[in-house]
């Protein structure tokens, strides 16, 4: 006879006094090692995220681009850094209205409000891109939740509100930069 | 063999010939251990605050005070608080940098060109004669030891954090921030 316990989202086993030492240990063994991966990892795994923009052209990063992400879980708290680069030919800041969308490495928990509306999501983190061509060209801005595996970027440019796109905070091209970091509660 | 060790925390799992007198023993290391990555000590340490053309100095009464905490393993979470002070602050001068409480992950990509390490953090800067000139700033990784920061100025374009960005730091202006890493 045995029990597992769920609530925790490790899915422990728990053993009864009907079990026989050998199921103790074998299940005592399973647990720590689900423990010991789960908490001692300090595991840092690499990602690669998918830029794109939903419903219209999509960018393309060119030859030679870098997108690249860290992330740690701690439990379900995903902490996620993520970094591109446009590359230096072949650059598409593609087309549309729609903004630019960078994927998770974990789902979000669906409990979180996603939304594709700038200001109608969560807000999970913040952000910086760069416009290599003009140095006074740096802006700031927030992470927000575009739904349970996407993110999407808002920065204030010329001081209105504005996602992140083809054309905001400026017209992306060969060199551009864009870093963010978010911390999201993820699904284990 | 009575006993072998998760690879990662060295939590000690019995097999059927350890003696079950040495279980309890067991567990009880297992359970210390797995309880002290649960716990979270604040602690202080003074970051060092440089300019890469000059060092800037604190004025009379002015601080600088920075407390660290492990959240996870080698995941480090770090506020900073820096008041300029009163007479005598110097604001030095070039692209300004505070150190962290220890290395971080290479993986962080630090970078002393914007945009090109992660950003880890933000911060508000505040400029004590002008509310309009204070802003917020995202936090960059600058290095495997420091860290610097990005602004954003609207429609007259950004810079790093620096002696005169996002204003000509003088005497009891304030900056607040927050960073979290990946420890090396």
């Amino acid at each position: 006879m045995t029990t597992r316990i769920s609530n925790s989202g490790i899915d422990l086993i728990s053993t009864t006094k009907a079990n026989q030492v050998r199921n103790f240990v074998t299940y005592n063994d399973l647990n720590l090692n689900k423990i010991d991966n789960l908490i001692g990892t300090g595991v840092v795994s690499s990602f690669t995220p998918t830029l794109s923009s939903p419903q219209d052209e999509p960018p393309s990063l060119g030859d030679n681009s870098i997108i690249k992400g860290q992330w740690i879980r701690m439990i379900n708290l995903v902490f996620y850094w993520g970094r591109l680069e446009f590359g230096d030919a072949n650059v598409e800041a593609g087309s549309g209205s729609n903004w630019f969308t960078i994927t998770l490495p974990i789902p979000a928990d669906p409990g979180l409000r996603a939304d594709q509306t700038i200001g109608e999501g969560a807000t999970v983190g913040n952000c910086a891109m760069r416009d290599i061509s003009d140095v006074n060209n740096l802006q700031t801005g927030t992470v927000q939740l575009h739904s349970t595996t996407t993110v999407m970027f808002a920065t204030n440019h010329s001081n209105n509100q504005r996602a992140v796109r083809h054309n905001v905070p400026f017209t992306w091209n060969e060199g551009d930069l864009l870093a963010w970091m978010t911390v999201y509660p993820g699904v284990i | 063999m009575g006993t072998t060790t998760t690879p990662n925390l060295s939590l000690i799992k019995p097999d059927l010939s350890e003696p079950i007198p040495n279980w309890a023993t067991q567990n009880e290391s297992n359970c210390d251990t797995i309880d002290a990555f649960f716990s979270y000590t604040e602690t202080d340490y003074s970051p060092t605050w440089t300019g890469t053309g000059g060092n800037p100095s604190l004025g009379s009464g002015g601080s600088i005070s920075g407390r660290w905490a492990s959240l996870w393993p080698k995941l480090i979470r770090v506020e900073i608080q820096i008041d300029c002070g009163g007479a005598g602050f110097d604001a030095g001068s070039g692209v300004y940098e505070l150190t962290t409480p220890s290395t971080m992950n290479a993986v962080m990509d630090a970078s002393e060109s914007a945009v090109r390490g992660f950003i880890i953090g933000t911060a508000i800067c505040i400029d004590i004669n002008s509310n309009s000139n204070s802003c917020t700033m995202a936090v960059r990784a600058r290095s495997s030891t420091t860290i610097g920061g990005i602004l954003e100025l609207g429609a007259t374009g950004g810079s790093t954090w620096g002696n005169s960005s996002p204003f000509s730091w003088a005497q009891d202006d304030r900056i607040s921030l927050y960073f979290v890493y990946l420890e090396a």
